[in-house]
Order: C-alpha cells, then sequence, then structure tokens
C-alpha cells in the first residue's frame, strides 16, 4: 500500500484481485472484497479537544466456497501477502472445509448498473485537522460562557469497495464504489449534571453540516433541560423528533427482508403458515402501518442515495402504510426463482413528512412528551425496551412547560407506526455508520442515512423514571 | 460435520493448517520473518524496535513533548456454529500518540516501513498542535515507577495457532457427537462456535521504555435444547465466554462432565410447571453469571475516571460517579458485604497484561470496599485530573495500568480492569445453600442486564427465572426482570457464595469515538438480594 495515500487506489485493487483470480483455480465460487478506510476525528470533551486522530486501515477478504464457505482475511496487499493468504485458504479448503448445501441452480446474472447518488465530497475528503480544530475552539467557548460543559465528536471519513465474484461457472462480475462521510454529534451539559442536550448530524459532504447550528441546539436543550422534574410514568401521547423516531422506523425497516416460503416465517411480516402445504405467505399487499407512512429507498436520492451498484434500484417499501416491496437476498433470489434481479437490503431510507412544523404539532396536545433522543434499545420479546435521553419536555396545553426526569419505555415499533398522530416535516438524522465494521456487512447496508419526521403517537408506553440526567 | 475422519487427520502429521506453518502477511516483505521460515520473529527483531524509534523520534522533532507508540499483529481464528465454517484473519497496525500543548494527536495506518513510521509520527504531532490556537494548561502524566519495559507472553496451555487447526474442528465435530447422545436433546438446536486470537502488541515511548507482549483472547459457546411431551428447556454453558486462555478453554477434560452437569439440571428444569410472573417485590437469587454482568456494567464501568469526569459524555455516557473528588472515599454504594477489587494479573483474565497500554504495571485496586466506594481506574493523565483531590489529601497519585486498545489501529483508552467480587468464605454456603435459605423468593439463574447511560438505573431481563419455595424451586417464571437502582440493588446483598462457586466471566466493552471493543473479565459468587422490584418485562405501562 503506498503510505501516502489515504485509501486504495484501483491500480492496487485490481493487482490484489488478479492475484487471487490466478491462485484460487477451484471448483465453486470465489470472493475478493478489497476495501479501505481513512477517518479524521476531532474529539472534544470538558470544552476541550482531547484527541484528534487521523486513522486508516485496509482489509482484503477472500472467500472460497465448495461445499461450505472458507475465509481468510488480511489487511496486507503485498503480492506476498496475498499468496500466503490464497495458501492459507487452500489449506483450510483442503483440510477443515465443512460440508453444506450448495445451490447449485443457475441465474440470469445482474448486470446492469442502477443508477447511484453523488456520495463523493472532495470537501469532506480534503478536510483539515486545522479545521475541525477551529469549529471546537468555538463550540466550547459558547458552552464555557454558560457554564456548561460540551463534549462531541465530528469525523470526516471516505471509503472505497471494490468487489469481485467468480461463479461456479466461470462467470465474473466486479462491483465497485466509494464514499465520503461526515458526522458531527454533541452533548452539553450543565456542569453538575443537572440537565443536558444532543445535536446530531450526519452527510457525505461535510459542507451540509452546519457544527455551529448543532452547537446552538445542543447548547438550547441543555438550557431547557435544567433542573427536570419527575412526572408519573404512563402512557402519553408523545412527539418523537426524527432521531427518536427513525429508531422505529428503521427496525420495521430491517425487518424487510423476504424469506423463502419454506423458511420460518413468523412475525408481523407473515400471515400465519398455512399447514397444508407447510407454507408461509407474506403481507405483501396488505397494509401493515399507518396508511400516512410512506417508506422509500433510492439510490439516486441526493440526500439518502448511495453509490450505483447493480440490482439496487428506487424502490416503494411501504406505499401509504401498505407492505409494498421487502429486501431479496441474491442466495433468496436464486432459491425462489421468481426474479431475474434482486433488491439488495440497505439500511438507507426516506419516510415521507408532511409541512407541519413541531410548533404545530406541540400546540395541539394537550398533556404528553416531547422526545429528544432514545438511548440503549433492547428488545425483549416483540417489544424494545430502552431510555429517554438529553431532553424530555412536558406538554400542557399545547406548551412546553417543564423538563421532566428521563423514563424507561417499552414499546413495539408495530404499536407506535399504527398508533400516529400526525407527521411532521421529515429531515435527515444522526447516522453515524462505522464504515471500518462495514466488511462484516454488505458495504451497501452499512452506509446508512435516513430521512425520516418528527411523529406524534397515542399513548406512547413509559415505563419507569430513571435516575440519568 | 467435519469432512476428516480422526486417523485420517492423525495421519496427517505435520501437513496440516495450523498458525505456525503460515507466512504472516505482509511481513516477509518487510523481512520480519523467522529463521525458520515458518513463523513471524517477535519483539527481540531490532526492525521492530528501529522502526518506532523512528516514529517517536518523528514526533518529537515536530513538537511533541512525549510520544507512545503501538504496533500489534493480530491472529484471529473462528469457528461459526453454522456448519463450523472457518474463518481466518491476520492484520497488522501501527498508531503513534503524541501529546503538545496540552492536546493528543493520535494517527495510524496498516503500513510497517520506515518512511511511513516518520509520517505517523509527524501527522500524530501535527493533529495534537492542530488545536493550539486555543491555550490550556498542559497534560501532566504520571510518573512511571517501572519504566524498564521488558517481554511477557501470557501463558496459554493450548496456543490455537500452534495446533493444526483440523484438531479443534474435529474435537468440536466429537462434542457435536456427544451432546446429540444425551437424554432428549434435540440434535438440530445444537450449536458450537469458537473463536481465538492471538494478538503480538508492541510499545515504546519517548521516555525509551520498549515493551514486547503476546495476549489471547479465547472463547466459544455452546448451547442446545432439551425436550419432550412436557415441556423443553435451553442449555447455555456457562463458562466459554472470553478469557485470556488457549484452545484449552473448550478443549479440556473436565468440559464433557460439566456439560451432562447442565444437561442434567435442564432435563430437571423442563419438569417444573410455567407461571406467569406475578408481579411485586421478592427476595432473589442471581446466579453468578447475572452479577459478574451486573458488576461489568454497574461498577466496573462507572469507575472508569474518564466516563466519571464526562470525557465519553458524547458517545456511550457518563456514570452517576459524577463528582469523583467528593465520592472518593465517601460514597456508600453498597452493603458493607460487598467488596469488589480491580486488577490485570490473574490466570486466565481477558485482560490480562503485565504492562497496559501506557507502559504501566497494573495494580491491584480495591473500587468498592465493605460498600464504600474506595477506588477508580485511571490513566497516566489522572495525574492531572485529581491533582487537587490528592493535594489536599497529601497523597499520591497512582495510574492503575488500566488503559487498552483493541490494536494499533486505535488510540488507547481506560477499560475496566478485570473485577473480583469477594466471595464469602466465613459462610462458604453453596448455591443449593443459598437457595435452601430462601421461603418464598424468585431465582434469576440467566439473564441480562441493560443499563441507562449513567449507569445509574438499570433492567435485568431474566432468561431463566424460578420460583422459589421454602428453599426448592418449584416453577419456571414466564417473562420476570427486574428495574432497579444500582446503588439500592448492591445495598440490598444480604449474602454471597463461597469461593468455590466463584466463576469467571468475560465481557466485552464498548467505548469511545470512534468506537473500540476491548474485553474484561469479572469473577462472581453467587448473590442473595433481600428485595428486588420485579416485573413482566412484556407487559407496558
Amino acid at each position: 500500500m503506498d503510505d501516502t495515500v489515504k485509501i486504495l487506489n484501483t491500480k492496487a485493487v485490481q493487482a490484489v484481485i488478479d492475484q487471487v483470480k490466478d491462485m484460487v483455480r477451484r471448483p465453486g465460487s470465489t470472493d475478493v472484497s478489497v476495501f479501505g478506510w481513512w477517518g479524521m476525528g476531532q474529539r472534544w470533551a470538558r470544552n476541550k479537544a482531547t484527541l484528534t486522530s487521523d486513522q486508516r486501515d485496509v482489509r482484503v477478504l477472500i472467500r472460497h466456497q465448495v461445499e461450505g464457505p472458507v475465509s481468510v482475511v488480511t489487511n496486507q496487499i503485498d503480492s506476498d501477502s496475498i499468496a500466503a493468504a490464497c495458501r492459507m485458504l487452500g489449506s483450510y479448503l483442503d483440510r477443515v472445509s465443512p460440508k453444506e448445501t450448495f445451490i447449485d441452480m443457475m441465474q440470469e446474472p445482474v448486470t446492469h448498473n442502477a443508477p447511484g447518488a453523488e456520495v463523493w465530497s472532495d470537501a469532506t475528503f480534503n478536510r483539515q485537522a486545522l479545521q475541525n480544530a477551529e469549529v471546537v475552539g468555538s463550540v466550547t467557548d459558547d458552552a464555557q460562557a454558560k457554564g456548561f460543559l460540551a463534549s462531541g465528536y465530528m469525523e470526516n471519513a471516505a471509503s472505497s469497495v471494490v468487489k469481485y465474484n467468480r461463479d461456479p461457472w466461470g462467470r465474473e462480475f466486479t462491483t465497485s464504489g466509494q464514499i465520503t462521510q461526515a458526522h458531527c454529534s454533541m452533548t452539553i451539559r450543565e456542569a453538575k449534571g443537572n440537565g443536558s442536550g444532543w445535536a446530531g448530524g450526519s452527510a457525505f459532504d461535510i459542507n451540509r453540516l452546519d457544527a455551529s447550528k448543532i452547537a446552538a441546539q445542543a447548547l438550547e436543550k441543555c438550557t431547557l433541560s435544567l433542573n427536570p422534574v419527575r412526572i408519573e410514568p404512563g402512557r402519553y401521547q408523545t412527539i418523537l423528533e426524527p432521531q427518536a423516531s427513525s429508531f422505529f422506523f428503521s427496525d420495521i425497516v430491517a425487518g424487510l427482508q423476504r424469506s423463502s416460503p419454506e423458511g420460518s416465517g413468523g412475525g408481523q411480516l407473515y400471515l400465519e403458515t398455512d399447514m397444508a402445504v407447510n407454507r408461509h405467505r407474506s403481507k405483501l399487499g396488505l397494509r401493515i402501518v399507518d396508511e400516512r407512512i410512506t417508506i422509500s429507498h433510492d439510490p439516486t436520492d441526493p440526500v439518502v442515495g448511495t453509490h450505483a451498484e447493480p440490482g439496487f434500484e428506487a424502490v416503494n417499501l411501504i406505499e401509504n402504510g401498505v407492505l409494498k416491496n421487502m429486501w431479496v437476498t441474491y442466495e433468496d433470489s436464486l432459491k425462489e426463482l421468481v426474479q431475474k434481479s434482486f433488491i439488495g437490503i440497505r439500511s438507507s431510507f426516506r419516510v415521507q413528512g408532511t409541512e407541519t412544523k413541531v410548533e404545530e404539532m406541540i400546540s395541539t396536545v394537550k398533556r404528553g412528551l416531547l422526545v429528544t433522543r432514545i438511548s440503549n434499545p433492547v428488545s425483549v420479546g416483540m417489544l424494545y425496551t430502552g431510555t429517554t435521553r438529553d431532553g424530555l419536555w412536558l406538554i400542557e396545553n399545547g406548551k412546553l412547560t417543564k423538563a421532566v426526569r428521563n423514563f424507561r419505555w417499552t414499546e413495539s415499533p408495530w404499536f407506535v407506526l399504527n398508533n400516529v398522530e400526525e407527521l411532521g416535516q421529515a429531515i435527515p438524522v444522526f447516522t453515524p455508520a462505522d464504515i471500518r465494521r462495514s466488511l462484516e456487512r454488505s458495504y451497501s447496508s452499512s452506509l446508512t442515512s435516513i430521512v425520516a419526521p418528527w411523529i406524534k403517537i397515542n399513548d406512547f408506553s413509559f415505563t419507569s423514571t430513571v435516575d440519568a440526567i | 460435520m467435519i469432512n476428516l475422519n480422526r486417523r485420517k487427520f492423525l495421519g496427517y502429521g505435520s501437513a496440516t493448517v495450523a498458525g505456525s506453518l503460515i507466512e504472516a502477511p505482509g511481513l516477509k516483505a518487510l523481512g520480519f520473518v523467522h529463521p525458520d521460515g515458518k513463523g513471524y520473529s517477535h519483539i527481540e527483531d531490532e526492525k521492530v524496535r528501529k522502526l518506532s524509534k523512528i516514529a517517536v523520534d518523528a514526533a518529537m522533532s515536530a513538537g511533541a513533548t512525549y510520544v507512545d507508540v503501538r504496533l500489534t499483529y493480530t491472529k484471529d481464528f473462528t469457528l461459526g456454529s453454522a456448519g463450523m465454517v472457518p474463518g481466518r484473519s491476520e492484520s497488522i497496525g501501527i498508531g503513534i500518540r503524541s501529546l503538545s500543548g496540552g492536546y493528543w494527536g493520535f494517527s495510524s495506518s496498516p503500513v510497517w516501513n520506515e518512511s511511513e513510521a516518520a509520517r505517523l509520527g509527524k501527522s500524530a504531532t501535527a493533529n495534537a498542535i492542530a488545536n493550539k490556537s486555543k491555550a490550556v494548561p498542559p497534560i501532566e502524566l504520571s510518573g512511571l515507577p517501572d519504566a524498564a519495559g521488558g517481554s511477557w507472553v501470557m501463558p496459554v496451555q493450548i496456543d490455537p495457532f500452534e495446533i493444526p487447526h483440523e484438531e479443534i474442528v474435529d474435537y468440536i465435530g466429537g462434542m457435536r457427537l456427544f451432546i446429540s447422545r444425551l437424554e432428549k436433546v434435540l440434535t438440530p438446536t445444537i450449536g458450537i462456535s469458537f473463536s481465538s486470537q492471538a494478538q503480538e502488541k508492541y510499545f515504546f515511548s519517548s521516555n525509551n521504555q520498549y515493551i514486547y507482549q503476546k495476549l489471547y483472547n479465547t472463547s466459544g459457546r455452546i448451547v442446545f435444547r432439551v425436550a419432550d411431551q412436557v415441556g423443553s428447556s435451553l442449555v447455555d454453558i456457562d463458562s466459554l465466554t472470553p478469557a485470556g486462555v488457549g484452545a484449552e478453554l473448550i478443549k479440556n477434560s473436565s468440559i464433557r462432565d460439566y456439560i451432562k452437569v447442565h444437561h442434567q439440571e435442564a432435563l430437571q428444569e423442563m419438569q417444573l410447571g410455567a407461571l406467569p410472573v406475578d408481579v411485586g417485590r421478592y427476595q432473589v437469587l442471581l446466579n453468578r453469571s447475572l452479577v459478574a454482568s451486573l458488576a461489568s456494567q454497574s461498577i466496573g464501568l462507572s469507575t472508569e475516571l474518564d466516563r466519571a469526569l464526562g470525557f465519553e459524555a458524547n458517545a456511550s455516557g457518563t456514570s452517576f460517579i459524577n463528582s469523583p473528588e467528593e465520592m472518593l472515599g465517601t460514597l456508600s454504594l453498597a452493603s458493607p458485604l460487598i467488596n469488589i477489587s480491580a486488577s490485570r494479573s490473574d490466570a486466565g483474565s481477558v485482560s490480562r497484561v503485565e504492562w497496559d497500554d501506557e507502559g504501566v504495571r497494573p495494580i491491584s485496586i480495591d473500587v468498592i470496599k465493605e460498600g464504600k466506594l474506595v477506588g477508580l481506574q485511571a490513566p497516566r493523565e489522572g495525574y492531572s485530573w485529581m491533582k487537587e483531590y490528592h493535594a489536599k489529601r497529601n497523597t499520591n497519585f497512582a495510574p492503575t495500568g488500566s488503559v487498552n486498545s483493541a490494536s494499533g489501529i486505535n488510540s488507547p483508552l481506560v477499560f475496566s480492569s478485570d473485577l473480583k467480587i469477594e466471595a464469602d468464605d466465613k459462610n462458604a454456603k453453596s448455591i443449593d445453600d443459598l437457595r435452601a435459605d430462601i421461603k418464598d423468593g424468585l431465582e434469576f439463574k440467566v439473564g441480562d442486564v441493560s443499563m441507562d447511560f449513567q449507569l445509574s438505573t438499570g433492567l435485568g431481563i431474566g432468561g431463566s427465572v424460578f420460583k422459589i419455595q421454602n428453599g426448592r424451586r418449584v416453577a419456571r417464571v414466564i417473562n420476570a426482570g427486574s428495574i432497579f437502582r444500582t446503588s439500592n440493588l448492591w445495598k440490598s446483598v444480604m449474602e454471597l457464595g463461597g469461593s468455590k462457586e466463584v466463576l469467571r466471566f468475560g465481557f466485552p466493552l464498548n467505548k469511545g469515538e470512534p468506537a473500540q471493543t476491548c474485553y474484561h473479565s469479572v469473577y462472581a459468587p453467587h448473590m442473595v438480594v433481600k428485595e428486588m422490584d420485579v416485573i413482566d418485562i412484556t407487559r407496558k405501562a
């Protein structure tokens, strides 16, 4: 690897792929993914920069499947290392390859590239540590002047990936992409811990992130959240900020994966199994959430789009509450023999909002709560439980009246999205996808961007108070 | 199942898949090769020392007042439960941390060569200096009582990278067969996974301290379900959480007996009737795995000094110990029965080291002494943070050796050391003895703990809960959980089990921005809590 570059260049990657193609000549399918990332981070706490970092790394994944998959990963791309990795792969294939059913059916390859969005920003890529440091100096001064403690993290990052596949019939497919990402989030706390405010944002272009605005929002929330009072847990009409509502939308979208009729099925997205034929049927075509909810994925969307990749096309997942499409993996599309192409799993999506402003939404609440953010959600059966964090207010007679101590909530995403009273404006939310771990998942599905609306929910369930502020 | 029988495997002799026969990717090209050509030659190699020194010199020349360098060479081997799919990974990293003008800078990459070492050194210092327009007091680091350095290899019985990996695959295949032959086991539910990491870590600093360590982290999982017409019960072997050991974690003579004990227990449990949870306050027997999880999250994380001071506020959260200067030595947060210490020196502990990632020899400290907060886990920079506290009391600050990093690519942070909850050896009660003392209560055998972002309140999710009457389990309880305040729960502890049944559990710790994961161990006995608020976790408000 050239020690002066931040992410891998095409020539270096091609050399790796060529070498693997040459060395791994066995029956079966071979995958090679070459992934490089760079990130410049600026961390601060207690009104002072605490670490300015520049990190970069590479991952080469070589995977071969005859009777069962075997994989080898290295972060070295010189020819000796790749040769050693290929030999290692060969040894494992010879000695310990597991037996598994291999999908032995032909499928028309997906070769067309769907159009993608502009997801590369030179401004993000060329951002200097000095520029980030200036931002931190400014935002921490504002917090300090009010006697608060500011902490936060700002990152500009870039990554590139090339994926090569040779299927059991010798056909070859290559896809590639590169993307930049910028994130900024801040937590401003009262020095004795009597109040806390948070704000954050993400975009591929750092120029679309307004750190001063994010800081001002966090500062305002901290000020408004001082000295919170305890109120009784229970069911409240609740307004979720987009950052909070995005959790429930994400959970639904992540579950929209279609499994084969012979699969286990079950859950909210499937009808009961037809015992006569032992097959289950999905709820495609049926209404599953409130009829005002439309969730779409469009690779060309300027905010939540991603780079061009075969099989990834614009699609409405839920349209006016009706389940229209489900993600299908390549393997499942092969098993089902129903589609020529497939819809890859992606976590980027846009939920259609309205023109209603949050002030209008608040004005019609008689007694309810406004939630900034939720924390540590864990699943308990078909429900989730977590806590509110960094800003929770009581709404009385159409006005925010006081800051409230945080609650533990226990709720189902399905209940939430079927009990919508009102949808508000949709805005991009903070989605700090960890590009460093992209290799473990699909690169595309790890590049999360979400546009979500404010939502007003009836009877949101707050089960107990928590002491944390 | 494997496609290799034992005889065939043994016939391979030395021509097998093993760590020692594989060239270290990338390193050969750099000339870091063992003289016998079979593996990587470690830290004694002068090339590594030279590389580190180039980085430190470059950083110091650029204006640093202190610099440290970490180089890591990490090998991973995993066997997934689905068809035992093998995965092998190797990576190297170099990271330089530089202090200048009261600010830290850090730069890292996967490239080991002289020009890159120099670039990273300069870059780390430049990153620190980027902040200099805002003048701040200098960061003072505590002194190093023992700055000599040296080398240390974590002792393991079976180095997973020195044995043929077929042997592990074969062994697990045998284990699967053994379990499938146990009474009432549903064969398709058997899941066995194994993973092991060996990491060679090099440290060099501008104090001229040079350290080599080889560390291991091995874990596994064995789960299966027993069932009959009456009911079913899941068996999850609890002794295979991450540990600082080798393949002996799973490949040992006692594991089959241990599985048999769990299996027999499961057969008995599934004969018990099931009851819905009756919400209320109960005396509760917490099994050691839950005690360990509770201690990891509520005591381990909260006593990290940087978290207590708010340095983690924008990431994983803060701590209820939000004023360390006032709370240290005065905060009563547990029953007088509770003594918890933190160290990194116990055999088998997953965070065990001889030096931490700042070159500090870890010390054993009391964190909770007779229920009172008496110690916090601190880095060298803690000297600056706690200067006033120690000046007022005329005491000395000592870093605890709790700094860690996942690899050379990651910057070092405080991660909780291994924790030890002192057992009650005066009464030396077994779990049966503890249960026998309970007239009417619950037993949480397996479950999970979820804390709030300040670690002050939590939710216990009971995976396997039993009703106890007159000292015996009488029914399984469905959907039971518990909400608690951290200090109330620890203060409510009325009895601890004896050390004979203390078990070590390993946990991942996620921290920082960008986030990284390190591990620590917790040694926990069984514990009886006088009163816990038991809830139905599936019930909404």
